[in-house]
């Protein structure tokens, strides 16, 4: 094993174009014994002031693997102990030419972009944006971006689309479909209700039943999966994602606080079942989510109590 | 398999003499087809790996022999380092700063090497000649000079390469 200031030597050496391939290997096996070593090789990288270059072996694959193919290997008389050695050597590289096939057609056709604790933004290669909310995903099926626009939703997610008439962009989130118009819009298909919002342009959205509606900006629906039923809403919010505006006009408080959860990332709760049906008639812009709740509570007479990452709405009945 | 586990520290490896990924891909892959087109004449003692890695550090180092004399031919000095070797503009800046900071309060000698090194580019043999020291030293030498650089920029490079990531 070497001491650390060993590998400063051979990192430096490395980095500098002074190591023999030996070197090389030596680090390269070191560097892929933990993340800690690769982390400190990182780190040494930045500290001579250098980036590490970013490459495709996929594409350079694809460059190779023609060249490969058409070079026939040149007849010769082997004797027998060489020819083992070679066919061994062979069946390797061509074991290996199989093997690289396999993995870049399965890494290159089908993608799955998820986002596990926090949220996270992908742009797709057709240009379309999107922010994958957390513990969600997005999967691309085979061919997406040049035979098909199509992709599957899990959880939530916002989508700023590019439109093409010849390839329109179509979301599958469950049984529902979302299917693009030039549009930046919202969809949580988490759990037995997907909702779509859509902040800009115009959505078409369809099930495999034949309903049929569409959605302009500033618009929002409701799905419920298991009745198959859609419930149209028109929403005033604010024209982009990043304003929050409410209205709400004698919504029950179960609704609202999804809504909530919704917009501000966050983890309100209701602890009492019976103050979930109750009415709440009232309008917010941008406002922060301690006000917003101050004045729901006020408003029903219900107490807010924060414990860790949760806000618990505290009552016994609605005012 | 060879390919795909291979390729990229190839590549790595190569850059490191060329400081020129589009130069060291074209190198590597090279590297690749001739000796699959090879193949049944080599007669391989040692791993396929270290055939490669020989390979490729002896193209690299044709390479350079040939931008030298193309250099020399042409009169041509220009910094070897490609643009794309640099951190993006104001990230380098800070960086440089706190790296300059750091190589004020190296050991003389330390100092001296890395400078020599980084900032007039001459290789390990040509600090060792100048210097009258080993080559053994040298490399002793910056790899001290390395680690006092990291441990001036910790509380920085988390940050850093967190910046880095996601630019991949």
């Amino acid at each position: 094993m070497k001491t650390i200031h060993d590998i400063d030597a051979l990192i430096g050496k490395y980095l500098l174009g002074e190591a023999s391939p030996e070197e090389a290997m030596l680090l390269e096996d070191w560097k892929n014994e933990s993340p800690e070593n690769e982390r400190y090789y990182r780190q040494t990288v930045t500290a001579l002031g250098l980036v590490d270059q970013v490459f495709s072996a996929e594409n350079a694959w694809q460059k190779v693997q023609p060249r490969l193919a058409e070079t026939q290997a040149p007849i010769r008389t082997l004797n027998t102990r060489k020819f083992y050695q070679i066919a061994a050597s062979i069946a390797v590289v061509l074991g290996v030419a199989a093997f690289a096939a396999y993995f870049f057609t399965q890494t290159s056709d089908q993608q799955l972009y998820a986002a596990k604790d926090v949220s996270s933004k992908v742009i797709l290669k057709d240009g379309t944006q999107v922010t994958i909310a957390k513990n969600s995903s997005i999967e691309l099926a085979e061919g997406y971006g040049t035979n098909h626009r199509h992709l599957k939703l899990k959880g939530s997610g916002y989508f700023s689309v590019k439109h093409s008439e010849q390839m329109p962009f179509v979301i599958d989130a469950g049984p529902l479909h979302i299917k693009d118009l030039g549009t930046k819009f919202d969809v949580d298909a988490t759990g037995d209700t997907i909702f779509v919002r859509v902040d800009e342009g115009v959505v078409v959205i369809y099930d495999n039943a034949g309903m049929k509606i569409t959605l302009k900006a500033t618009q929002s629906a409701y799905y419920v999966v298991s009745t198959g039923e859609m419930e149209f809403e028109i929403e005033t919010n604010a024209p982009n994602g990043q304003g929050k505006t409410f209205v709400f006009d004698k919504q029950r408080l179960e609704t609202v606080v999804a809504r909530l959860n919704q917009v501000y990332q966050t983890d309100i709760r209701i602890e009492t079942p019976v103050v979930k049906d109750c009415l709440i008639t009232t309008q917010f812009t941008n406002e922060d989510l301690d006000i917003v709740l101050s004045v729901i509570a006020e408003t029903l007479g219900l107490k807010v109590e924060k414990q860790g990452s949760i806000y618990w709405l505290k009552g016994t009945s609605c005012e | 398999m060879v390919f795909r586990d291979y390729y990229t520290p190839l590549v790595r490896y190569g850059n490191t003499f060329l400081k020129d990924t589009d130069e060291t891909e074209d190198v590597v892959q090279q590297v690749f087809v001739s000796l699959w087109e090879k193949r049944t004449q080599l007669d391989i003692h040692t791993s396929v790996r270290a055939v490669l890695y020989r390979a490729v550090h002896n193209a690299c180092l044709n390479r350079l022999k040939h931008h030298k004399v193309r250099r020399e031919y042409a009169g041509d000095f220009k910094n070897t380092q490609s643009d794309s070797e640099q951190t993006d503009a104001l990230e380098a800046a800070e960086l440089q700063d706190r790296i300059n900071r750091a190589i004020e309060g190296m050991p003389e000698q330390c100092a001296r090497i890395f400078k020599m090194s980084r900032f007039e580019q001459l290789k390990y043999q040509e600090i060792a000649d100048q210097l009258g020291l080993s080559i053994k030293t040298v490399e002793n030498q910056m790899g001290k000079a390395l680690k006092i650089i990291r441990e001036a920029l910790k509380d920085y490079l988390p940050l850093f390469i967190l910046f880095l990531l996601q630019q991949l």
